[in-house]
This record gives structure tokens, C-alpha cells and sequence, in this order.
């Protein structure tokens, strides 16, 4: 993915050195706010009592700041509950959205490409037009305030997308192997199970790494949905656990950082699914 | 042989004993955990057949997942607030009535001062557990350094401000990221300058904020802030954010809730004493804010029996005492000992010393009101100028509040 | 499984979920937006009186559009900056793949830590803001407390995975780009600013559509930051219709209005995505 463009690509050494620099330096000052939080998750108490949030740290508290976060607070129930729910509607979504993409994708049927716009609108629904209902329908269900409250939405909301998505990727497919395994007999059902579904293992990657980062940092609807510390997730448990800190930063800090890394960690390992899912299923209308 | 199995087996269906009554219990002090579950063990311990489970988090939470609560699956015995806090609920028939609770224990000789804010329309929901008090906090060494003392009039009070802003202190510190912070001062203000009926004639819609006696209030309030009285950003800050200026000496004082008292860092409690707001009229009584924490039974409870059960053994001097203590109230009970702290024994003494007690703004009226109204409270403090338009947002507010109130 | 109910078998799932947990809410709050109710006690039918109030009696409903409309336009700034930040990390130079990574991770990042982040960074006594402002010499400045500053101050936070997603979406754009026309009009001594405008930018008009769509309907539902941040003080000052939903809904308890409100946003946000499904199907596949 090497480009070299504009204004054109830089050959000379000297101007290389330069690009290198700038770029990290470029870099660093982006990346400037994470790592301010990273250096106060490092301090003590005392550095910051007494305002000393940039010099060189007095006291390094690496492991009890975060030793701390562990074990005074829920953080790490919360962090327990994300990942269930994180897993749970990867595998669920993804299930049901391959499903309903094969559909989409292989047949004609009435009403089809009303069923398909509407999936793609409500995509773009706010969610603040859903929050009552699905809370009156999470409720009446017995999941409120449960990790189930979460998963059964977060499945429902983001099948839309998923559907948009592996509609398109099976779209172009060959056709061929399909007709070719209806000729000899083979069920819709073990066509999509033994053909279809092993084919589209890079959409299945992609979308899984899209969905970890939106399922893992929703916010709003755990706000709506979950109060109780059983099951709520990382995303409002470290917001209600940094109010109850008296300017503890350094806290604050190490829990925001642990917070972050998860979604962080699986970027970096699965990149590349993650950006061809973000411009492919979009690029492709 | 087989007969000592027999024996066993029988020793074993004895001892379990009937099945156990449950109870659910759900409260909102986090930090007090320990405190609850030794109350609920010596409950359980004089009412073996009763088991109590316990639920807490924090404020915010509980308060949205309340109203869900109450209609859904119920626990059995909420920790809440008076007032108006409790009628909002009781008004829809969401609480049981107890009042045979009350006659029962006596409750309302030992508890006289609180039946009015137990109460509606005759009846009596849930028992008390104990008041926060409010106080003027402050740095005795920080005030003796700058050569201020603690004032006891307003004229004082403005003094004090310079004095100490010429010294580079901030007189006032407070947050008001979270907007009642700015109402506490207002109920000070008011009540020291209007008085109780007052206050509560505003609160209900009776008075309005465009009325001479209000405008006096906000006339005061800007004296403050023209003398320099508040911490400058507070619109970023919360109430413990701010209080950490006055833990590190570069405030004097804070205008607070009891519950301030557990966050003071220990080696400071010999220097953090407190005060009762200064006098503004010399013809109007001392009022203070007072709110009351208690519990309460949902209507909907599964086991209103043993709930009650609960409730009266808290309505016991000697629990009391315990959880007030813990909590940082003074409690309900005029036979409990109060904690022997020197904060608490102050509070008492405010308490004593006041001549009526209001639950403080957000809980004496209707909760979007009160949200609307300590907006534009914060935003008075920012921008006095805007006094005007404030105003006329204020009394559409009430205006508002009215219309929505069905009786 | 028979042909012609294979379609519908597979469809099933996503049709039940997303009926269930996004159509029906729809209806359900245009429902509800016509009474007055708290929730608790009984539902009064007011007809459109809600809207009325909304659009002639709530300076908030005004102060929350206009808000919006700010954030509209300053998150343009979002696929600008995210184009000119791809081209600057176009180099085939060595660690340019971890260089572009690491600039992608704001995207990852949950609206809390975010949030948090930025309220070290904005802090009046310790941020990162204050200190640099005060080492030239600038007096303090404190965004969030500053009813004029607040709402910038949020968005400034949010053009931080804004632009990092704008970047992706260019440069996934930037690998599509037909190489030999460039090189064509180079060797024709074509300068950059004519390469970029004339050339390049044509190609990338999907990348463009994308990142505009995403970040302008991500700017109409905002909502995480501005409740993590300011939670829309001071006094309101930094609103959002969503929020404005958020609390009508569930600190006032006005169950209705607040639906009133979600549906205007509703009308808002599907006027925009309409605009965008109709262009890009007429753009082609």
C-alpha cells in the first residue's frame, strides 16, 4: 500500500530523513493525550496531590496504581462482562447476518429489496429513538439490568450492517459452485454450510474485529439499559468508578488505559481484516 | 450402626428448619458496605428465619433504576429520601403504607421532627435513618494564617472573601460541574434571608423568582461573587474535585453536606472544623437544610411482613446510631447517640440550634424543575449580568412545574 | 430445505431481531412522542402538543440544534484533515505500516476514555492545554466551564477518531487510484496541487462520500463524549438533540417530550441518509 504521491515521492536521502522525522514527531504529538494518560497512570498519590503531573514522577506506582484499580474497584467484573457480551454477539451477529446475507445475495424473493433498505436504514437510526421501547421491551422480558439486556440488542442493532456487508461479499462469489452443488443435490442449507461459509472467513474476520470495537465501547446503551455491577460493562462501570474517586488521575488513568487496551490489542493483531472491513462493505454501497 | 444414620438424618431435617423467609434489600452508600452488613447479620441473628440479601451502587445508578424497580420485581426495603423524594413515589400508591408501623414502635414521639417528612396525606411511608447536616467547612489554619476569622454575618463574609483573595486564597471553593452544589448555596441564602415559608413558597410555585424578596437573594449572591468569594473554573470541577483545593490549602472554605466529612484526609481533621452559614437578617430564625435519608417499602414488595421486620429494627436507637454514624447522618431518633465525632456533634448542635429544617432544593421539589432551576443557577454564578433573561428562564420553569403538577 | 423457502428460513433470525429491537421501537416512540407520560403513572394523549412546546416554548430544543449544526460543520473538518493526513503517510518509507497504525488508534478508543482523556488535556490547573498555554505566557483557560468553548472544546475531542477513521477510508481510496493516469499527468509536468485536484481527488470521490456520510451523521447523534465530558453544561450550554433526548427521557421522566424530541432528530438524520442511499445507488456499484 505504498504510494509515494504527492507532491511526488521523496527519493533524495537527506529529504527522507527529514519526512522520517516529522512523521514521528507528527506521531507523537497525535498520540500526545494517550500518552499524557498513560505518564499519569504511572504517578502516586502524592505527585498528584501536589500537582506534579509532568515532571519526572517522584514515586513510580506502575503496578499498584493498576494493582489498585484491580483489586478497590469492579473493574475487572466490568471487563468480565464486556468480554462476555463482546463474544456472544460476535458469534451471534455474525451467525445470523451470514444467514441473512446468503439470502439476500442468492435469491430473489418478494419484498426483498424493501427488507434489504430497511436494513440499511435503520443503521443510521440515532439510538435515542430506540431507547424507551427496547427498555419498556427489556423489561417485560426480564433481561434489564442484565449482560442478556445488552446482547440481545447489540445482535439486533448491528445485523443490519453485518447483513449489508456479507450480502455484498457473497454477492461475488462465484455463482457457478452454487449451481453446480444444487445440480448434484445438495440442500440450501448444506450449500451454505460447506461452500458458502468458508468462503467468506475474511468478511466473518472483518466484521468480528468491527464488531469487538463497537460492541466493547458502546456506551450509551449500557447507560440505558444495565445499572446493576453484575453485569455492567467496562465502558459505564469506569465512568461511575472514576466519580467516586477524589481526583485520583493517577486511578483514573490506569483504569482508562485498561479500558482501552482490549479494543487496542485486537486492532493491532487483526488490522488488516479491520480496514478492508471498514472500506469494503461501505465502498460497496 | 443404622441407627446412628437415623440419627443423623434427623438431627440434620430439625436443625434446617422451616425454609427461610427472604428479603431484598437495595441501598445506595457504597463506602458503607461493612457497616450494612453487620447491621443485616445482628438482624438476621435475631430473626433466624429471615435471610436478607443485599444490593448496593452508587447514587446515580440507583436513582435512574429506581423507577423501574418499584414496577418491575421490587426489592423489599429501598434506602431513599424523604420529602418530596418520598411522595413522588407514594403519590403513584408505588409505597406501603406502614403507618401501624409507626404507631407500633411509637415512632412518633422518638421521631416527632420527621413524621411530616415521612408523611403524606396522612399516612406514613417508611422510617427515617438520619439528616445530613449542612456546614460552612473551613482550614482553621488557612483562615488564622490569612488573619480571617469565621464570619458570622454576611458583611463578615464579604470581608473574609477579599481579605483572603488579597492573600491568594479562594475564599469558596466549590465544583459545580454537578449543578446542586450551586443550589445548596442558594437555600443559604435564601433561608437566611427569607426564611423558611419562604423558600418553600418558591419551591411550590407560590412565590415567584421575579418577586423583590428572590431578587434580594441573587443581589446578595452576586455581592459574593463580585468580592471575589468563589473558585474561578468551577463549571469544570465537581464537589470532591473542588474539595481537594481546600485538602491542599489553597482554599479557606466550602459550603457542604456532612458527607463531605468521610472524603477529609486524616492528618487534616484536626485543622477542617465547621460552621453554620452567617446570619443575613438578624429577624429572620436559623433554618438549615436538613435531608433526610430513609427507608422505604416498595408497594410491590414480594414480603411486606418481615420488611417491616426490618424496618422497625432500624427504627431502634442503637442501629440508629450505627448506620447514621457510618453514613455520616445524625440520626432520626432522639434517643440514639450520635456519633462521637466532632463534625457530627456540630451538625447536631446546627440542628438543635434551627428553628425549622428544609430537605435542600433537589429534594423538596419536582426533579426537572430542579435541574432547570440549578442551570440557571450555575449560570447566574458565571454570568451575573444575565440576571434578567435568567430570571424569566426561572419563573417559565415554575410556570412550567405548576402546569405538571396534578395536585 | 426447499427453494423457495430457503430464502425466508435464512432471513428468519435477522428479521425476528431487528423487527423486534429496532422497527418496532421506531413506531413505538412516534407513538409514544403523542402522550404525556412519566413513565409510571398513566399516559395522557396530547396530540402534537409536545412538538408544539418543542418548537415554540423549549429554548433547550433551540440551543441543541443549533449546537448540532456546529458540530455538523466543524466535523468537516474530520475527512479534510483525514485526507491530508493519508497523503502525508504515503511514503514507502520503512515503518510506515506501524506509523499508520499507530495514527489510526483514536478510532479504537471508547467515547469514555476519550472523554477522560481530553478532560486531563483540558484541565485548568494540570491539563496539557494550561501548561502549554502558560508556558508562552497565555492566561488559564478552561473549555469545559466556559459556556461559549464547551461544545468546540467537545468536538475538537471527537475530530480525534474523526480524522483517524477519514484517513483509513483515504487511504484504502489512495490504493484504488488508477496509477498510470498519475503518472501520465506527472510526466506532463503536472504539479501537486493539479495532480491532487484534477486527478486524484475525481478517484476518490467513494472514499469522500464515505467519510463525509459517516462523520456528518456521526455528528447528528453525537451523544457518548458530550455525556462523559460536560454532561451538556454549563447550564446546558453544550446540548445535543440526543442528549436533550437522554435527559428528557430519563432524568426528567418526561417520557413523551422526549420521544417528540428523538423523533425530530429521527426525521434529521433519515433525511440525510436518504440523500446519501439515493446518490450512491445512482453512483453505481
Amino acid at each position: 500500500m505504498s504510494l509515494g504521491l504527492f507532491p511526488a515521492p521523496i527519493a533524495s536521502g537527506r529529504s527522507r530523513r527529514i519526512y522520517t522525522i516529522v512523521l514521528w514527531a507528527s506521531l507523537a504529538i497525535w498520540l500526545l493525550p494517550l500518552l499524557a494518560i498513560i505518564a499519569t497512570s504511572l504517578r502516586g498519590a502524592d505527585d498528584i496531590a501536589r500537582g506534579n503531573y509532568w515532571g519526572l514522577p517522584t514515586q513510580w506506582k506502575f503496578v499498584e496504581n493498576y494493582l489498585t484499580v484491580f483489586t478497590n474497584t469492579p473493574l475487572l467484573q466490568y471487563a468480565f462482562n464486556s468480554a462476555v457480551i463482546v463474544v456472544v454477539v460476535i458469534v451471534g451477529c455474525l451467525t445470523i447476518s451470514s444467514m441473512a446475507g446468503f439470502a439476500f445475495a442468492a435469491y430473489r424473493f418478494a419484498f426483498d429489496k424493501l427488507m434489504f433498505v430497511l436494513l440499511v436504514a435503520g443503521n443510521f437510526v440515532p439510538s435515542q429513538v430506540l431507547m424507551v421501547p427496547v427498555r419498556e421491551l427489556m423489561i417485560g422480558l426480564g433481561l434489564y439490568d442484565t449482560i442478556w439486556a445488552l446482547i440481545l440488542f447489540h445482535m439486533a442493532f448491528h445485523a443490519g450492517f453485518c447483513t449489508l456487508f456479507m450480502r455484498n461479499f457473497i454477492r461475488e462469489l462465484p455463482h457457478e459452485l452454487l449451481e453446480a452443488a444444487r445440480v448434484d443435490g445438495a440442500s440450501e442449507l448444506r450449500i451454505f454450510l460447506t461452500i458458502v461459509l468458508p468462503m467468506v472467513r475474511p468478511a466473518l474476520a472483518a466484521l468480528a474485529v468491527l464488531l469487538f470495537t463497537f460492541v466493547w465501547n458502546d456506551y450509551f446503551w449500557a447507560l440505558v439499559l444495565v445499572q446493576d455491577v453484575s453485569a455492567q460493562p467496562i465502558t459505564t462501570g469506569l465512568q461511575a468508578v472514576s466519580g467516586q474517586w477524589v481526583t485520583a488521575w493517577h486511578l483514573v488513568s490506569a483504569g482508562s488505559i485498561i479500558a482501552a487496551v482490549p479494543p487496542v490489542v485486537v486492532f493491532f493483531l487483526m488490522q488488516r481484516q479491520l480496514v478492508q472491513g471498514l472500506t469494503l462493505g461501505a465502498v460497496k454501497g | 450402626m443404622h441407627l446412628k444414620y437415623l440419627a443423623i438424618a434427623a438431627l440434620c431435617a430439625l436443625s434446617s428448619g422451616a425454609p427461610a423467609a427472604e428479603l431484598k434489600m437495595y441501598y445506595y452508600w457504597p463506602g458503607q458496605k461493612d457497616v450494612v452488613e453487620s447491621v443485616i447479620a445482628d438482624f438476621e441473628v435475631l430473626h433466624p428465619d429471615i435471610d436478607v440479601t443485599l444490593s448496593v451502587r452508587d447514587h446515580e445508578a440507583f436513582k435512574i433504576a429506581l423507577r423501574n424497580w418499584l414496577v418491575t420485581n421490587s426489592p423489599d426495603v429501598v434506602v431513599w429520601g424523604a420529602g418530596e423524594r418520598m411522595r413522588t413515589f407514594a403519590r403513584l400508591g408505588l409505597l406501603a403504607d406502614i403507618s401501624d408501623l409507626w404507631e407500633a414502635e411509637g415512632l412518633h414521639a422518638s421521631m416527632a421532627s420527621t413524621a411530616s417528612a415521612m408523611g403524606y396525606k396522612g399516612k406514613q411511608y417508611g422510617v427515617p435513618i438520619g439528616y445530613f447536616n449542612f456546614g460552612l467547612f473551613y482550614r482553621s489554619d488557612v483562615m488564622e494564617d490569612a488573619g480571617v476569622a469565621v464570619p458570622t454575618t454576611f458583611e463578615g463574609l464579604l470581608d473574609a472573601c477579599r481579605t483572603l483573595r488579597s492573600a491568594n486564597i479562594v475564599p469558596f471553593t466549590i465544583g459545580t460541574k454537578e449543578t446542586w452544589t450551586t443550589g445548596v448555596f442558594f437555600d443559604y441564602l435564601n433561608l437566611r434571608a427569607n426564611g423558611l415559608d419562604e423558600h418553600l413558597k418558591l419551591l411550590s410555585g407560590e412565590t415567584k423568582f421575579s418577586e423583590p424578596k428572590i431578587l434580594k437573594v441573587f443581589d446578595l449572591w452576586k455581592q459574593m461573587i463580585d468580592a471575589g468569594c468563589f473558585l474561578e473554573d468551577h463549571a469544570s470541577y465537581t464537589w470532591n474535585d473542588a474539595a481537594a483545593f481546600m485538602y491542599k490549602g489553597e482554599a479557606a472554605m466550602t459550603l457542604m453536606g456532612s458527607f463531605l466529612t468521610q472524603g477529609i484526609p486524616a492528618d487534616l481533621v484536626d485543622v477542617v472544623d465547621v460552621a453554620t452559614f452567617p446570619a443575613i437578617d438578624s429577624t429572620i430564625p436559623v433554618y438549615e437544610d436538613a435531608p433526610i435519608e430513609s427507608v422505604l417499602i416498595p408497594a410491590r414488595a414480594s414480603n411486606i411482613e418481615d420488611a417491616k421486620k426490618l424496618l422497625a429494627f432500624i427504627a431502634t436507637p442503637e442501629i440508629q446510631a450505627r448506620l447514621a454514624g457510618a453514613v455520616g447522618l445524625i440520626p432520626t431518633h432522639r434517643d440514639a447517640a450520635v456519633k462521637d465525632d466532632k463534625y457530627m456533634k456540630a451538625g447536631q448542635q446546627f440542628l438543635a440550634n434551627a428553628k425549622g429544617v428544609a430537605q435542600f432544593f433537589d429534594r423538596d421539589t419536582d426533579p426537572d424543575f430542579a435541574l432547570k432551576v440549578m442551570d440557571q443557577f450555575q449560570r447566574f454564578m458565571l454570568n451575573p449580568d444575565q440576571l434578567d433573561d435568567i430570571v424569566s428562564r426561572l419563573d417559565a420553569a415554575q410556570e412550567e412545574m405548576m402546569a405538571n403538577t396534578t395536585e | 430445505m426447499r427453494r423457495n423457502l430457503a430464502p425466508f428460513m435464512f432471513l428468519l433470525p435477522v428479521a425476528i431481531m431487528f423487527g423486534t429491537f429496532v422497527l418496532w421501537p421506531i413506531s413505538r416512540s412516534i407513538y409514544l412522542s403523542f402522550f404525556k407520560w412519566d413513565g409510571l403513572g398513566d399516559m395522557a394523549w396530547v396530540g402534537v402538543a409536545n412538538y408544539v412546546k418543542l418548537f415554540t416554548g423549549d429554548p433547550d430544543f433551540w440551543l441543541s440544534v443549533t449546537n448540532n449544526v456546529r458540530w455538523l460543520i466543524a466535523s468537516l473538518l474530520g475527512p479534510v484533515l483525514g485526507l491530508l493526513l493519508a497523503l502525508f503517510v504515503s511514503q514507502p518509507i520503512a515503518g510506515m505500516r506501524a506509523a499508520r497504525s499507530l495514527f489510526f488508534l483514536p478510532f479504537v478508543l471508547s467515547a469514555v476514555v476519550i472523554g477522560l482523556v481530553f478532560s486531563l488535556v483540558y484541565d485548568p490547573y494540570n491539563g496539557v492545554l494550561n501548561t502549554i498555554l502558560g508556558s508562552v505566557g497565555i492566561s488559564r483557560f478552561a473549555p469545559l466551564s466556559d459556556a461559549n468553548a464547551a461544545t468546540y472544546a467537545i468536538i475538537v475531542a471527537s475530530l480525534w477518531p474523526t480524522i483517524a477513521f477519514c484517513m483509513v477510508v483515504y487511504l484504502t481510496g489512495l490504493t484504488n487510484l488508477n496509477s498510470e493516469v498519475i503518472e501520465a499527468a506527472r510526466m506532463d509536468g503536472a504539479g501537486g496541487g493539479v495532480l491532487l485536484t484534477r486527478i486524484v481527488l475525481p478517484q476518490l470521490s467513494p472514499a469522500t462520500s464515505i467519510a463525509f456520510t459517516v462523520t456528518i451523521i456521526g455528528a447528528l447523534r453525537s451523544f457518548d463524549l458530550i455525556a462523559v465530558m460536560t454532561k451538556g453544561g454549563p447550564y446546558g450550554s453544550s446540548k445535543v438533540l440526543a442528549y436533550l433526548v437522554y435527559e428528557e427521557t430519563i432524568t426528567n421522566y418526561k417520557i413523551g417530550y422526549g420521544a417528540a424530541i428523538a423523533v425530530v432528530l429521527l426525521v434529521l438524520t433519515s433525511a440525510y441518509t436518504g440523500l446519501f442511499l439515493a446518490r450512491s445507488s445512482k453512483m453505481g456499484r
